[in-house]
């Protein structure tokens, strides 16, 4: 379940790229910093301000990389960059704000809102690559994180530079780059607390050299940027002395229904266009699925109704993979019209899994918030008619 | 979420004028507004940047007179304003009584000053440079009528206490706004207004300040609809201020005067004044009636941040005044400004210590937060640091936390934001309304307001209309702490005691005290109901605070206290309260328990007069959905729910049974509509329950379940028998199980023991595989089972128990002249008689 969100994720920021698109065919998706390097180029050769030392392009032209140019503060001159991240000036401000600062940034929030693709964007305007990633997992190890040996090395050599194997966390510090460290608490909590002396004293030791080497300074530029969802393993059980080493930014979902349905509508497309399923998709049909996304999310209705909230994820993402599951019924299995009665089957297979509690506070909202709309409005009474299939 | 497309972009594409239409508009209006003889100069009201240029312009162009937007009766307290004894904030409350009657619809308005409004800073420059001070504006009481005179006729009136006399709604609301707010990434109209106007203020020069300020307000005002403005009586407003404005500036014209005019109005009226002064007539003055100078008053009250803070009640104006002062306090520079907030931050940390762990803020979390605001000031390009930016600072820096967990930090730092500052006004000032209030309605309900002899006040809820504003009255002195009445007997609605009575019994004693408490509380609001209200809000935010369990049992006791004051204008406020509340809950019975008070206090039409509140129903309905939606719950209810559970699933069945003869009926007996709930929801979710997969729910749910469907004809009796069957045969290991399910039966469907045969078959075969003990254990039980019952009704099960074992006459039941020593002997002579039958094989 956890890899088929992710797929959804990433697969959303690859498509129909802006200005600074690379075209190589054979690759299945390009890093921020290859598919939008034209955008960079131009951005560092217009930037006028200050630039932190290490960072690749002052603050400001990272903020105009990732909310375009249209939103730069009035006076400022910028090339013509395409918006990539949606939903939330502000919290863009305090992210870049924090890396110029000695905390790392920790990007928490439901599953699918997007917190991986805002920091490889990061990583790729401030230090001009995405690549030095870590991704956590319970077995995720020490090794995975600072460095590594080649032991045939190591053997004949004994321990020097030739023989250590640098992770990404060795290579931030050395080169001066931003590091990313996916999912932080899915690891275990010794395995996270190995970040509390490079955050604190910016410096990483490597016991097995003597002399100078034995002590790695982080060269300026140097920082970490941490996602973490809030459905998995909350950030309450991170130790107190990490915690204080980051600062907290939260990610939270589209909030204007309008706009989330357009990026619905055109990822879906997209998807359905790949894997070469001809389904055609209403405005209106979707659109009563985006409100049932939101209704759910928020735990209101439209008419200010209060609803409980279902524990299963909600995003963008899931309302895009509900979309093209649906297509894909209609285009083999009917006529390839995407009609509401396609979307609500979907429901119970795309989102709400296995969760019995979920099932009732969704049938519960059929029953009284779907119900009353059926009545009036042709797509919600196609959507409405699903609920005969479920059980209960 | 985000997408490289720009397709999305154009969908959305904005037909906001560009930057360089944007800057050559806000010059033409720099020349238009302050190149003339008449200088106009618009303001938002509260804004410190605002402030600061009118300073600089009257102490820079010394003008001879100047016009304030306001009612011209405010025209008297302006020496107040001036005095030294005056310190804000403060606020002139203007108040309307419809008619001379004690009922009459009463409307008021408060017009609030602090240090940094531009109005009040006018006041103070102006006079100090000698100028001439007038306001101009339609009077209040004026401006009721002309909204009043715009409503179509199937609109009722609305009454207006406590608004703004000088709103800034109009500025808030506009497709144009939405669109800016947008494309500037903020969050609201507070940000951007923020970001825009605050933070740059003293790197711009007057002229272009108030260029920009008037381009944004045309810009606002031209997405406004024209037949809005007149409805509202912004137009009626704004031909009294171009009166105003064409005679003083005739006067300012005569020979020997050559002075100039300033003109200091909201923003959005000041776009509209050049044009309108310099055109011909005056289309819009409203045609109204002279009106009894007694029915209209004002007032210069002490007022308080707490009051003035848009995040703390529903009036509009700039949040945070706590933060602005400190703004508006510093030095005069953007270092100093900075430093100002940087102490604010200081003090927000100070307040987290001492808390919860995760709450605390370190010192190296302020100097974070601190280091975090400056860089975020000079990214977004600001020269003072905004709300928001001192908000995000906060956040990134302070939180370890999603958004999602405790609002601890949020309430700290909204209260620092909001500050605590009280204002005094001079003793010249006069007493508050809320005292002339209680003193006139008192005089007119003959309460006594002179002798501290405590005097009996009997009311009739019933049968004297006029005896129920005086009930009102007297809960709400009592709600207000006012010592003066207290309650001796009478229906308890809240409760549901003594129902039966049809009167209220009071002993009311005047006392000093009563007062000089009123006198305290004149800052909740200009009347005693508008303080009574303001109360009940108090009390909704300290539940939510104290973080009580949600209950919607609660909720509703609280919607009925309103109801009981009379404050039935407010109660639609708290509807969205208990909605909340109602939609937490989790415990059946006491979501059950609070729609059974629903249905009661709405169908106690006379003493609550709850016809008059509007959104029952939809509460009524929502409180059903979340009861029905609970159902499913019941089948592992607690001991201690169990009792409020049946009563629950009883009450829920009378108000669908109250409904569907409500309905059949068709004569409106009752004068209000009967309810249209959805019967199947409930009937569905109780046959989701007794469905025969899953683990069983609880004995006397399972009964009082199938009792229902059977009388609402959706199972018949075999069905009633197969549930009961389930626990019977699992009586030998579960006693209580088996005497459970006939509890619960016999509670929604007493009468199917002595209509369905099957049933006493079951139960009758039972008990006589029971051994002696085992039917003493469950005794108890069946006593507390068989007690819904009345004697007559036991005697029938009894008979038709008797005729099942072929017994024509069972004789009496009960026999008092048995003494209970005496059956405990008989008891056990019985036992041992039995027991040495068997030992002796006899048996």
């Amino acid at each position: 379940m956890a890899k088929n969100r992710m797929t959804t994720d990433k697969s959303l920021a690859a498509p129909g790229s802006g200005s600074g698109t690379a075209g190589a065919g054979d690759v299945l998706r390009q890093p921020p910093e290859v598919m939008f390097a034209g955008e960079l180029a131009a951005l560092a050769a217009a930037d006028r301000f200050a630039r932190p030392p290490g960072w690749r392009l002052s603050p400001r032209a990272v903020r105009t990389f990732l909310l375009g140019s249209e939103a730069a503060p009035l006076g400022d001159e910028t090339p013509e960059i395409a918006r990539k991240f949606y939903g939330d000036d502000p919290l863009v401000d305090q992210a870049i704000v924090t890396l110029v600062g000695n905390r790392g940034l920790m990007l928490i929030g439901e599953p699918g809102t997007a917190k991986s693709m805002l920091s490889e964007l990061l990583a790729a305007a401030i230090s001009g690559g995405s690549e030095l990633t870590i991704q956590g997992t319970a077995g995720t190890t020490e090794d995975q994180i600072k460095y590594s040996w080649n032991y045939a090395l190591l053997l004949s050599e004994g321990p020097n530079r030739r023989a250590l194997v640098p992770a990404p966390l060795y290579r931030g510090l050395s080169e001066g780059r931003l590091v990313r460290f996916e999912e932080i608490t899915r690891c275990p909590a010794e395995i996270q607390d190995t970040l509390i002396s490079v955050l604190s004293d910016k410096v990483l030791h490597v016991p097995e050299f003597e002399g100078p080497d034995a002590v790695l300074y982080a060269r300026p530029g140097f920082n970490v940027i941490a996602t973490a969802n809030t459905r998995d393993r909350g950030v309450h059980e991170m130790s107190a002395a990490l915690r204080r080493r980051f600062n907290f930014e939260t990610v939270s979902p589209i909030a204007d229904p309008e706009f989330e349905l357009e990026l619905v509508l055109k990822q879906a497309a997209v998807l359905l266009e790949h894997c070469r399923a001809e389904a055609r998709l209403d405005r209106d049909a979707v659109r009563v699925l985006v409100d049932t996304f939101h209704e759910l999310r928020s735990g209101r209705t439209k008419e200010g109704g209060v609803l409980e909230k279902p524990s299963s994820v909600l995003s963008t993402a899931e309302a895009v993979s509900v979309v093209m599951s649906a297509g894909i019924d209609a285009a083999h299995f009917g006529d390839g019209a995407v009609t509401g009665e396609h979307l609500a089957r979907q429901l119970t297979g795309t989102v709400l899994k296995d969760d019995e509690g979920d099932v009732k506070k969704l049938r519960q909202y059929f029953d009284v918030v779907v119900k009353a709309r059926a009545s009036k409005d042709p797509h919600w009474k196609a959507f409405y008619s699903a609920r005969s299939q479920w059980k209960g | 979420m985000a997408s490289t497309t720009s397709a999305a972009n154009s969908a959305r594409r904005e037909t906001l004028p560009n930057r360089e239409e944007l800057l050559a508009r806000a010059g033409k209006w720099a020349h238009t507004l302050l190149g003339g003889p008449i200088t106009y100069y618009p303001v938002r009201h509260h804004s410190p940047a605002c402030a600061m240029h009118l300073a600089r312009w009257i102490d820079k162009i010394r003008p001879d007179a100047i016009i304030l937007e306001g009612p011209q009766s405010l025209n008297k307290w302006i020496p107040s304003l001036l005095s030294n004894e005056c310190i804000g904030p403060v606020a002139i409350l203007t108040t309307y009584r419809e008619t001379d009657s004690p009922a009459a619809r009463r409307h008021s308005a408060f017009y609030p000053l602090c240090d940094y409004s531009p109005e009040w800073v006018a006041i103070r420059h102006g006079s100090a440079s000698g100028a001439r001070i007038r306001f101009a504006d339609l009077e209040f009481a004026d401006a009721v009528r002309v909204r009043q005179a715009g409503l179509d006729e199937d609109e009722s009136p609305q009454t207006m206490l406590g608004v703004l006399l000088a709103d800034e709604s109009q500025l808030r609301y506009s497709q144009f706004i939405a669109r800016l707010v947008r494309r500037l990434g903020c969050r609201d109209f507070n940000e951007l207004w923020d970001h825009l106007f605050e933070a740059c203020a003293d790197r711009m020069t007057t002229e272009a300040f108030v260029g920009a300020l008037a381009t944004y307000c045309d810009l606002a005002r031209a997405s406004h609809d024209p037949g809005c403005l007149q409805a509202d009586a912004t137009l009626a407003r704004e031909a009294v201020m171009v009166d105003v404005i064409r005679s003083e500036y005739e006067r300012l014209k005569r020979p020997q005067r050559s002075g100039s005019l300033l003109v200091v109005t909201g923003g959005f009226h000041t776009v509209a004044l050049p044009d309108a002064v310099a055109g011909r007539g005056n289309p819009h003055q409203a045609q109204l009636d002279a009106l009894d100078p007694a029915l209209t008053g004002s007032w210069l009250i002490r007022y308080s941040y707490d009051q003035l803070d848009a995040l703390a009640g529903y009036r509009s104006g700039m949040p945070s005044p706590g933060f602005y002062d400190a703004l508006w306090q510093a030095e005069p520079s953007p270092a100093g400004r900075r430093h100002a907030v940087a102490r604010l931050i200081s003090t927000i940390a100070r307040e987290t210590r001492g808390k919860p762990i995760p709450h605390e803020a370190s010192v190296t979390d302020s100097i974070a937060a601190v280091q975090m605001l400056d860089r975020l000031v000079d990214l977004r390009g600001h020269d003072t640091p905004t709300r928001s930016d001192l908000l995000d600072a906060i956040t990134s820096c302070m939180r370890k936390d999603s958004w999602a967990g405790s609002d601890l930090l949020a309430s700290i730092v909204n209260r620092i934001l909001a500050g605590d500052r009280i204002g005094t006004v001079p003793p010249a000032a006069g007493r508050p309304p809320i005292v002339a209030d209680f003193q006139s309605q008192a005089a007119a309900y003959r309460l006594p307001v002179d002798t501290i002899e405590p005097r009996g006040v009997t009311l009739e809820l019933y049968r004297k209309p006029l005896h129920r504003p005086v009930s009102f009255l007297l809960h709400q002195l009592q709600l207000l702490d006012v010592p003066y009445a207290s309650f001796v007997d009478g229906p308890d609605f809240i409760h549901g005691h003594r129902l039966g009575k049809l009167r209220e019994e009071w002993t009311a004693a005047w006392t000093p005290g009563t007062e000089a408490r009123l006198a305290e509380l004149a800052s909740l609001g200009d009347s005693l109901a508008a303080a009574a209200a303001q109360r009940v809000m108090q009390l909704v935010e300290q539940f939510e605070e104290t973080g009580a369990v949600r209950s919607a049992a609660a909720a509703v006791d609280l919607l009925i206290r309103t109801c009981r004051c009379g404050l039935h204008a407010y109660a639609g406020r708290f509807v969205r309260v208990v909605q909340a509340h109602i939609a937490e809950d989790a415990s059946f019975a006491s979501v059950a328990s609070g729609l059974s008070r629903l249905a009661l206090l709405r169908s106690a039409r006379e003493p609550l007069e709850a016809a008059r509140l509007d959104g029952m129903e939809e509460v009524i309905a929502q409180c059903y959905q979340r009861a029905s939606q609970l159902v499913d719950s019941l089948a592992a209810v607690p001991d201690d729910q169990l009792d409020g559970s049946l009563d629950g699933l009883l009450a829920i069945r009378e108000l669908l049974a109250s409904q569907s003869i409500a309905a059949d009926d068709d004569e409106d007996v009752a004068g209000t509509e009967p309810l249209s709930l959805d019967p199947d929801l409930f009937l569905d979710a109780l046959q989701r329950l007794i469905r025969d997969t899953g683990t069983p729910p609880r004995s006397e749910i399972a009964g009082a379940a199938a009792g229902l469907l059977h009388g609402s004809g959706r199972i018949d009796e075999s069905r009633v028998c197969d549930v009961v069957g389930r626990y019977l045969d699992a009586a030998v290991e579960d006693v209580g199980g088996a005497c459970g399910v006939v509890r619960g039966l016999m509670m929604t469907a007493r009468e199917a023991f002595w209509r369905m045969d099957n049933l006493l078959l079951g139960i009758d075969a039972l008990f006589q595989q029971w051994e002696e003990n085992r039917f003493n254990n469950a005794l108890p039980h069946l006593r507390l089972a068989f007690s819904q019952l009345s004697p007559k009704e036991i005697d029938m099960v009894a008979e038709r128990v008797a005729s099942l074992h072929h017994v024509d006459e069972i004789g009496p039941l009960v026999h008092p002249d048995v003494t209970e020593e005496e059956l405990q002997w008989a008891v056990r002579a019985a036992e041992l008689m039995n027991r040495s039958l068997a030992e002796d094989g006899l048996k």
